[in-house]
C-alpha cells in the first residue's frame, strides 16, 4: 500500500478527447494520443509498484527538477501503461539519473541518441515483455508503453522538448518507445544482467544511449567467423577506438544457433568482433573521419573500439531471418555510458 | 468548471528557482583579465581566438587566461571554473562545431 497524497495540480476537461487535445496544445506528449492521466489511474501505479507519491526517483542535474513517483507514474499512464510495469519505469528514471548516463547530453544534443531499455530476468515474462518477433517492432504492449513513458518523462520532467532543450539533428524514431528484453531461453549463454554482476535470478533494467541500429544481414554462411566478419563495416558506424568505448550487438537466433553450434562463448565473439573492427587510420580518413594527427601513423591500424569489453552482447529477435545489428551509442559510450540497475 | 468530467494531473516538473544573479557588467575592459574558455569541439580554440583579436584591438587587457574543457559533453572540470573565477574579470566561452 502507498501513502499520501498526489500533488500535481489538477486540470479538469469536459471529455476524454479534450484532455488529450488539451495535453497536445501544451506540448505535454510525443505527439502521439495519451491516457488522460486521472489520479484513480496514478494511485494504481505507485500502488502496484510500492511507492509513495512523494519518493523521489530522481533529481535533474541542470535545473534541479526532483522528480518523484507520482510525476513518474503520472507519464507511465500517460504512456499507457499498465500498472504491473511501473516498477520498470521507475527503476529506468532512477538508472537515468546516474551521472555517468549523462542524460542532460543525451537530451539536448545534436546527435540525437535515444533511450534503448534492455530488461532481463523474471520480470520479463511476469509482465509480458517481447524478446522474439519484431524485437524492436510494434504490437506488444509492454514494450510499447514502458519505453514511451521513458520519453514522456524526459519530455515532461526533465523539460527536453523538442526544439527546447531537445535540439537533435534528425532524432530517432527509438525516441518514441524503445525496450526490449533479452531471449535468455534462446541463449546458450548467461543473459546480459550476468554480465554486469547480477544473478540471472534478479530482474535487471539497462539503459543505453543508442543512435540507429545498422542491420547485419548474413545468410550465407554457418561457421562464426564467416558470420561474424560480416558485422565489421557496421562497428565503423559509431567511430574508431580513439573515441568509441561501447556498442551494443544484438544477435538474432540463427546466428546464434551456428554460434552456439561451434562451441563460442560470449567472450569469443566479443573478441573475434574487436579483432575483426580495424583498419588503417588512412582508411578511416578516406572514409570520411577526422582523425588526429597524434592518434598514430597513416597506416597504423586503428581498431573501431578500445576494448572487446565495451561490446554488450544481447540476444533477441525472431527465429527466422539472418538479421542481427550493430548499435553505436551516443558519443561513442564514452561521454554517456549505459548503465544497469535492479529492479 | 464544476461539472467536469475528467479531472487528471499535470505531468510535468518546474525547475527549482535559480538563486543564480547577473553579474555587474564592467563599463570598460580595459586592464581587466580576460578568460577564454573552449569546450572542446573542433573550431572552439579558432573562434575564441578570433574574438580575443576583436576585442584586443580595442581594449588593453592586463592578461588572457586561455582554458579548454576539452569535453563538450560534460560539465566544465570545477578545477578549471575556480582558476577562472579566480583570475578573470570577465570570461568568453565558445561553442564550436
Amino acid at each position: 500500500m502507498t501513502s499520501g497524497q498526489l500533488s500535481s495540480a489538477r486540470l479538469e476537461f469536459d471529455s476524454w478527447n479534450e484532455v488529450v487535445e488539451g495535453f497536445m496544445d501544451r506540448g505535454w506528449t510525443d505527439g502521439l494520443p495519451i491516457i488522460p492521466p486521472t489520479p484513480d489511474l496514478v494511485n494504481a501505479c505507485l500502488e502496484a509498484g510500492g511507492r509513495n507519491p512523494s519518493d523521489i526517483l530522481a533529481t535533474e542535474p541542470t535545473k534541479g527538477r526532483v522528480i518523484t513517483a507520482e510525476k513518474v507514474a503520472v507519464n507511465a499512464v500517460m504512456a499507457g501503461c499498465k500498472p504491473e510495469y511501473f516498477k520498470v519505469v521507475a527503476a529506468a528514471v532512477e538508472a537515468m539519473s546516474e551521472p555517468q548516463f549523462n542524460l542532460h547530453a543525451i537530451s539536448a544534443s545534436t546527435q540525437g541518441s535515444a533511450v534503448l531499455a534492455l530488461i532481463n530476468g523474471p520480470v520479463a515474462k511476469e509482465i509480458g515483455l517481447n524478446s522474439g518477433v519484431s524485437v524492436f517492432g510494434p504490437g506488444h504492449r509492454a514494450n510499447a508503453t514502458i519505453g514511451r513513458a521513458i520519453r514522456l518523462v524526459i519530455i515532461n520532467a526533465t523539460g527536453s522538448q523538442s526544439g527546447e532543450i531537445d535540439k537533435a539533428t534528425l532524432g530517432h524514431p527509438g525516441k518514441y518507445t524503445w525496450c526490449m528484453a533479452e531471449a535468455e531461453d534462446v541463449s546458450p549463454w548467461e543473459p546480459f544482467q550476468a554480465n554486469r554482476g547480477f544473478s540471472e535470478e534478479q530482474s535487471t533494467i539497462t539503459l543505453f544511449p543508442a543512435l540507429s541500429p545498422i542491420q547485419v544481414d548474413n545468410h550465407a554462411f554457418q561457421r562464426p567467423e564467416e558470420i561474424l566478419v560480416s558485422f565489421r563495416e557496421a562497428m565503423f558506424a559509431g567511430g574508431g577506438g580513439w573515441n568509441q568505448g561501447e556498442v551494443v550487438v544484438v544477435l538474432c537466433p540463427e546466428h546464434v544457433g551456428n554460434l552456439e553450434r561451434a562451441g563460442w562463448s560470449k567472450e569469443q565473439v566479443r573478441e573475434f568482433l574487436h579483432d575483426s573492427a580495424r583498419r588503417p587510420i588512412d582508411e578511416w580518413r578516406a572514409a570520411g573521419r577526422y582523425i588526429m594527427d597524434d592518434v598514430g601513423q597513416p597506416g597504423d591500424e586503428l581498431h573501431s573500439l578500445n576494448s572487446s569489453d565495451g561490446i554488450s552482447i544481447v540476444v533477441a529477435g525472431g527465429g527466422a531471418g539472418a538479421f542481427s545489428c550493430v548499435i553505436p551509442l551516443w558519443s561513442g559510450g564514452i561521454g554517456a555510458r549505459s548503465v544497469t540497475r535492479l529492479i | 468548471m464544476t461539472t467536469a468530467e475528467l479531472v487528471v494531473l499535470d505531468p510535468t516538473v518546474e525547475p527549482l528557482p535559480s538563486d543564480g544573479v547577473v553579474a555587474d557588467r564592467p563599463t570598460t575592459l580595459d586592464g581587466l583579465t580576460l578568460g577564454l574558455l573552449a569546450n572542446g569541439k573542433l573550431n572552439s580554440v579558432e573562434m575564441l581566438t578570433a574574438i580575443h583579436d576583436v576585442l584586443a584591438d580595442r581594449f588593453e587587457f592586463a592578461s588572457v587566461v586561455e582554458r579548454n574543457k576539452h569535453n563538450a559533453s560534460r560539465p566544465c572540470p570545477e578545477k578549471i571554473i575556480d582558476e577562472l573565477v579566480d583570475k578573470c574579470d570577465v570570461v568568453v566561452t565558445s561553442s564550436g562545431d
